[in-house]
């Protein structure tokens, strides 16, 4: 028994103490199935590809279809820190690069005169910076670099997106009174958009590209029975069907993403439903309909409808 | 030799992607070059997805893109119509597809697609026979069809007619015959002129997979007609009636051999056709049909085939275009080279018109029906 115990952990040993510059295709895909995340072939090529180029990894495409998610999986799959930066209107360096910390400067000025010194250059050293994770990720010192999320950059201006560029060219920092930091290895970067804003060509050009697009059915239901254990086979069926049918047939404002029926199902489980009913698709609509417009658009007649549509294209 | 042959494709592609409006500076094509070393070339998923990730950058390529890749990587023979269809997407999003509904329509068989890469490959396969040519006759009638395609012109000669004017000189002679008076009007209607035929066809690399056809073609249409003129063409233009007309099957095959050296390369239309402007000028004019034979696939500059398609445009009677991808369903003629022409031509078809029975015949009534000719 205890050979066996001994084999699986050097195979288990084997993929996530890995060099993730160093891995197939296969051992990715098994890597990120083993943590929950389900890929299509081609996001895996991709992916690879950017790991062994060094190369940014550019996400774009419908919310709520496992962007983020994917450089959350990347992290945990091989064993790294995640650092994310969540973009907003308005970021700026200070918040995604580094800041001075005036405060403990301040502290450490008054502690120096009432001790009769002056303060010079020490206080601004190292140890008063506060990290942003732009800086943090290009001074992790570990031998294994983390992964940096850029989440929803679409969200930030154009002249944010051109520090990026900057960052991205070298993944290194200079900070005036310090000099510049880089690190040896370079973090496996994962940028995310969800399109509200078109991206800069330079931003592009630095990265490969992907669109993630809403699963295939096969694809859903696989991600459904790992991430919704104790779901029935057939009403998982049912479920991704009529999600299928919401996607196609309404011309939604938000269309359900994975994680809308993710909710969904979990809510149908703890309802302990066995197979789709108008009446119980309506009361749990909230789970996949976001947008009020959207409600007005799945009125009673149209929601049979579309239960019965369902239906039919799932038998 | 893959790895060469593949990079050179690799190159061409990258050329007719710029062409197509993408924009892909050395950057991208570093990458791409360095993205085909960590991937086995002949996994075709794989290979397309390291070209599609370091060369298209934005959602909205991607269908084109595909379009493109699907065209230039495969043999678009009607055996295969894997060319993705652009005007079938699902209605899932605003767009009418997204790019995975035509990422999943586009499979094709490791098999085809290995040919599909090598220009050299089918050098060796090439049988520069012409025996046992089933459709011939059908071509020949074809080609007849499209003599009389365009009857703008009247010809000297007049032919009886019940309809016609009235033949003064024909009611005189007639009359003579007899006793010398007048027994009734006699009529006759001009004869409708033979246009000359100026037949190009596209001997490029890309133009492998129809080959066989190409061969019947420039044979057929070579001695169908005596007024007609041939031209095959890729980087450059070699007329080839004079050397064939009049040999046998086997001995023009042989000649055609000889000219090998044009078959297989890359396809520059637009300076092909400028050789054809300048060199063979006089037989260009209002009674020629210019027939041309090509997939489109112009590696050359688009602004020099639109210079030279308009000019011979002006001086002739009109031009047609068999385009062998224009045989799938769904086909789009949205490549640089064709969609530049398209305003120039009379019409486009599909190649596999020239070896149907009343395939031309067909072509012409619809044109037609939609008021051309
Ligand atoms: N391929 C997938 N495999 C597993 N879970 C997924 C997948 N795609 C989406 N999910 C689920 O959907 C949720 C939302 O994904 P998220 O990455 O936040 O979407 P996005 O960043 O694209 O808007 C995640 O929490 C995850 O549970
Ligand atoms: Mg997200």
């Amino acid at each position: 028994m205890w050979y066996v115990f001994v084999w699986v952990l050097a195979v288990v040993g084997a993929v996530f103490e890995v060099d993730e510059r160093a891995v197939s295709r296969e051992m990715l895909k098994s890597a990120l199935n083993s943590v929950g995340y389900i890929a299509d072939d081609a996001l895996i090529t991709t992916l690879y590809l950017s790991l062994r180029l060094g190369k940014p990894l550019l996400l774009e495409g419908e919310p709520g279809c496992g962007k983020t998610e994917l450089a959350k999986s990347l992290s945990e799959a091989f064993n790294r820190e995640l650092i994310r930066l969540q973009c907003y209107e308005g970021l700026d360096s200070s918040s995604a690069i580094y800041e001075w910390d005036y405060l403990r400067q301040l502290l450490k000025i008054r502690m120096l005169e009432a001790s009769g010194s002056i303060p010079d250059s020490e206080i601004f050293s190292e140890r008063f910076i506060l990290k942003r994770p732009l800086l943090r990720a290009v001074t992790h010192g570990d031998s294994k670099p983390p992964v940096l999320l850029i989440d929803e950059v679409d969200r930030a201006d154009e002249e944010f997106e051109g520090f990026l560029l900057e960052f991205l060219a070298e993944f290194q920092v200079t900070i005036p009174e310090l000099g510049s930091f880089k690190s040896k290895k370079p973090p496996i970067v994962v940028i995310t958009s969800n399109q509200t804003r078109e991206l800069g060509d330079g931003l592009r050009r630095r990265c490969l590209y992907y669109y993630v697009s809403f699963p295939t059915p096969q694809r859903e239901l696989e991600i459904l029975s790992v991430k919704v254990k104790g779901l029935d086979e057939a009403l998982a069926r049912q479920i991704v069907g009529f999600v299928r049918v919401l996607r196609e047939e309404f011309d939604l404002v938000k269309k359900p993403g994975v994680a809308e029926t993710i909710d969904w199902a979990r809510a149908l489980l703890s309802l302990d439903a066995k197979t789709l009913e108008p009446q119980l698709v309506g009361q749990t609509l909230s789970c996949l309909i976001k947008d009020s417009s959207d409600t007005l658009k799945l009125d009673g007649d149209a929601l049979k409808r579309a239960v019965e549509n369902s239906a039919a294209k799932t038998s | 030799m893959i790895a060469s042959t593949i990079k050179r494709r690799v190159v061409d592609f990258c050329t007719l992607l710029r062409a197509n409006g993408f924009s892909i500076g050395m950057s991208e094509a570093i990458d791409c070059a360095s993205a085909l070393k960590y991937i086995d070339i002949l996994d075709r998923e794989a290979f397309r997805q390291a070209l599609m990730c370091t060369l298209v950058k934005k959602a909205d390529q991607i269908p084109l893109f595909l379009y493109l890749f699907e065209s230039f990587f495969s043999n678009p023979n009607k055996e295969n119509p894997q060319i993705p269809l652009l005007n079938q997407g699902t209605t899932s999003s605003s767009g009418g597809y997204t790019p995975s509904t035509l990422l999943q329509r586009t499979q094709i068989s490791a098999q085809n697609w290995f040919k599909a890469y090598s220009p050299n490959h089918l050098e060796s396969e090439r049988h520069m026979a012409l025996e046992g040519l089933k459709h011939r006759y059908v071509v020949r009638r074809n080609i007849r069809t499209l003599e009389r395609a365009y009857p703008k012109l009247g010809g000297r000669r007049r032919r009886p007619s019940v309809k016609g004017e009235v033949d003064l000189r024909s009611t005189l002679r007639s009359s003579l015959k007899g006793s010398g008076d007048l027994r009734g009007l006699r009529r006759s209607e001009r004869k409708p002129a033979k246009n000359r035929l100026l037949v190009l066809v596209d001997v490029s690399g890309s133009m492998n997979s129809t080959t066989q056809s190409l061969l019947e073609l420039v044979y057929v249409a070579s001695n169908a007609t005596h007024t007609s003129s041939v031209f095959c063409f890729s980087t450059t233009i070699r007329r080839m009636d004079n050397l064939i007309r009049g040999k046998t099957p086997q001995g023009a095959a042989r000649v055609i051999g000889l000219q090998l050296s044009i078959w297989g390369s890359g396809t520059r239309i637009g300076d092909s056709l400028r050789s054809l402007l300048s060199e063979f000028s006089r037989l260009l004019d209002p009674s020629t049909l210019v027939v041309i034979i090509s997939d489109g696939w112009d590696l050359g500059d688009v602004g020099g085939l639109r210079e030279s398609i308009s000019e011979i445009r002006a001086r002739v009677g009109g031009i047609l275009w068999f385009n062998p991808l224009a045989d799938t369903e769904g086909y789009q003629p949205l490549t640089a080279g064709i969609s530049t022409v398209l305003p120039y031509l009379d019409a486009l078809a599909g190649l596999s018109c020239l070896f149907e029975p009343r395939g031309v015949r067909r072509i012409l009534a619809g044109m037609r029906a939609s008021g051309g000719v």
